[in-house]
């Protein structure tokens, strides 16, 4: 029979309680960075009690217990424990009264509810599957778009909870890139339908056609970006790489897969630089993008002083599963800094601020059909606006300040839902695109000025490369896309157009040629 | 992005012949024409570099990742 405990929330009862159901009770809690991180943010998110559920079967420690700890001589547990988080403050009795189907208990059980922690019963690394709550909303503007419903049952009370799943790593089955590899399959696995492998079966399936430098299991060796690739490949997706030394890419990319709520991993090395001590390397390290604070204020210039202008640009948080410190861990984005992106990891003296993240390479879980990669959508949209701009200059198109442009991967079932829901899109082309036969997956690109759409541009994301295929555009503004349309409709621009090579750019330019009658 | 009704551009104000000429004038002058060639110069660029800055080189992707 399982016990059901509660205890009122703090950071030394969350440490208490690691410790009890960590292998032989010496989970070491206390000298780990994560309790610090996990208290931060249960208090950020409002948590006053905690349910302990012990014992409690988790299918991902259940794997791995299988694939690897049963083997150990030493006794390891199969059972985990889980620890439920709660906002309302109540007490032992609260749990007799869910019993006998005491609504206004059930009620505040349910409405206060923030998720769960698994407790696996090893010596250090404890935190298992984790569904939390993402912060929320209030004074600042975040997204989560690869968060989900997760749900679990407490005594026969259904409680949900909206995130994505986390857990430390384990040296021995997982390093940090499975652990990240792991929480993306979560969303992955919900967005694409397929099975989510546990850690030590991604581990395994990483490692099976490219050995490590060293045995596969223990897995401190890590994984390579290009293991990390097989493993997405053994879920039935495909790896798509871009290089984003360049931090602008980074935010662009990263953000306009994630508005379809595909978390992406980030590769790259973690620098320790304290001020008046010589800079660190720790070494390279994985972790998945689970979400960004949304872009406010001025965009920069994209890669340069006199560049296009991207909205994500202006982004000043990212939000990432970080096995090192925690689930939607922040990191805070400094443009222009030698260091632009300052994680929350703690330095060797404990403290966080002085330990910074170098990007290399975004590492995206794709499904096959989605063919046409973020970096070619953000090449054609440089080029347009490096076209329109001496226009608006020109007084062409009789725009104030110069377009900016946001890029995003969309579904269509969630992108017609929004041409339905937006009644500014000139009506006979809102009527069209619903109607419209489009594909599965599409690029949106919306250019704004003045904080005000104009148009957006609709691009085939399962499209031939060489295809450069609009589907079609949505026009809110009618002075600007007649302009684009006249400018379309000149031969010598056609012709200076064409010659640039860019397909994208042409089919796009040619849309508003071929419909400026309607417009 | 948030669009509030009052900042919604208005519509029907100019016609489109009134634009092309305004084109037409503006590209066949000098100055029109230098700013096309620049901006088809600018345009491959850009667009070359973003391709360029994205690629990941073969040993990066052999490269262990082990924190």
């Amino acid at each position: 029979m399982s016990t059901y405990e509660v205890e009122s929330y703090s950071i030394s009862t969350l440490g208490q309680l690691l410790d009890r159901y960590s292998y032989r009770g010496a989970g070491y809690s206390q000298g780990k960075s994560h309790l610090s991180y996990f208290d931060d943010y249960l208090t950020a998110i409002g948590a006053r009690t905690i349910v302990i559920e012990h014992p409690y079967t988790d299918r991902d420690y259940l794997e791995d217990y299988v694939a690897y700890y049963a083997r150990c001589h030493a006794s390891y547990d199969r059972r985990c424990a889980r620890l439920h988080f709660f906002s309302a403050q109540f007490e032992k009795d609260a749990i007799e009264r869910m019993l006998e189907a005491h609504e206004a208990t059930l009620d505040q059980f349910r409405s206060s509810y923030l998720g769960f922690m698994v407790v696996r019963p090893l010596p250090s690394t404890v935190i298992g599957r984790t569904c939390l709550v993402t912060y929320g909303n209030i004074g600042r503007d975040r997204a989560f778009p690869s968060a989900g419903i997760y749900k679990a049952n407490l005594l026969g009370v259904p409680l949900a909870v909206c995130s994505l799943p986390f857990q430390e790593q384990d040296t021995d089955v997982a390093a940090c890139a499975t652990s990240a590899l792991w929480s993306v399959f979560n969303a992955t696995g919900r967005l694409f339908q397929h099975s989510i492998p546990s850690p030590a079966e991604i581990t395994k399936a990483s490692a099976a056609s490219q050995r490590p430098a060293n045995r596969t299991l223990p897995a401190f060796n890590g994984l390579s970006a290009a293991q990390m690739a097989d493993g997405i490949r053994s879920v039935g997706l495909e790896p798509s790489y871009v290089g984003v030394a360049n931090l602008d890419l980074l935010l662009v990319g990263a953000t306009a897969y994630l508005r379809a709520g595909i978390p992406a991993l980030l590769l790259g090395e973690i620098i320790e630089a304290i001020p008046g001590s010589p800079q660190l390397s720790r070494g390279h390290h994985a972790i998945a993008l689970a979400g960004f604070s949304l872009p406010k204020g001025p965009a920069r210039a994209f890669t340069g002083t006199n560049g296009t202008l991207f909205s994500a640009t202006s982004i000043i948080r990212l939000y990432a599963h970080d096995d090192q410190v925690g689930p939607f861990s922040r990191i805070v984005v400094h443009a222009g800094a030698a260091h632009p992106l300052l994680t929350s990891w703690p330095d060797k003296n404990k403290t966080r601020g002085h330990v910074y993240f170098r990007p290399e390479i975004l590492l995206v879980p794709l499904y096959h059909k989605i063919r046409v990669p973020v970096q070619s959508i953000i090449s054609i949209v440089v080029s347009l606006d490096e076209w329109l701009e001496p226009a608006r200059l020109a007084g062409i198109i009789q725009l104030k300040q110069r377009i900016e442009w946001d890029v995003g991967l969309i579904e269509i079932a969630q992108l017609k839902a929004f041409i339905h829901g937006d009644k500014d899109i000139i009506p006979d082309f809102r009527a069209r695109a619903l109607r419209d036969d489009m594909p599965r997956y599409l690029w949106q690109i919306d250019a704004s000025c003045d904080g005000v759409r104009r148009f957006s541009i609709l691009l085939d994301a399962t499209d031939l490369l060489q295809g450069g295929n609009v589907v079609g555009v949505l026009p809110y503004d009618k002075n600007a896309c007649l302009a684009v349309a006249a400018l379309a409709r000149n031969p010598a621009v056609s012709n200076y157009i064409k010659s640039t090579g860019n397909r994208g750019l042409e089919t796009i330019v040619k849309w508003f040629a071929d419909n400026a009658a309607q417009l | 992005m948030p669009d509030s009704p009052e900042q919604r551009p208005s519509n029907n104000t100019l016609e489109i012949a009134d634009i092309e000429k305004r084109v037409d004038e503006w590209v066949s002058s000098k100055k029109g024409t230098e700013q096309m060639l620049a901006a088809r110069e600018a345009a491959r660029d850009a667009a070359e570099k973003v391709l360029s800055d994205a690629e990941v080189q073969p040993e990066q992707l052999h490269k262990t990742v082990n924190l």
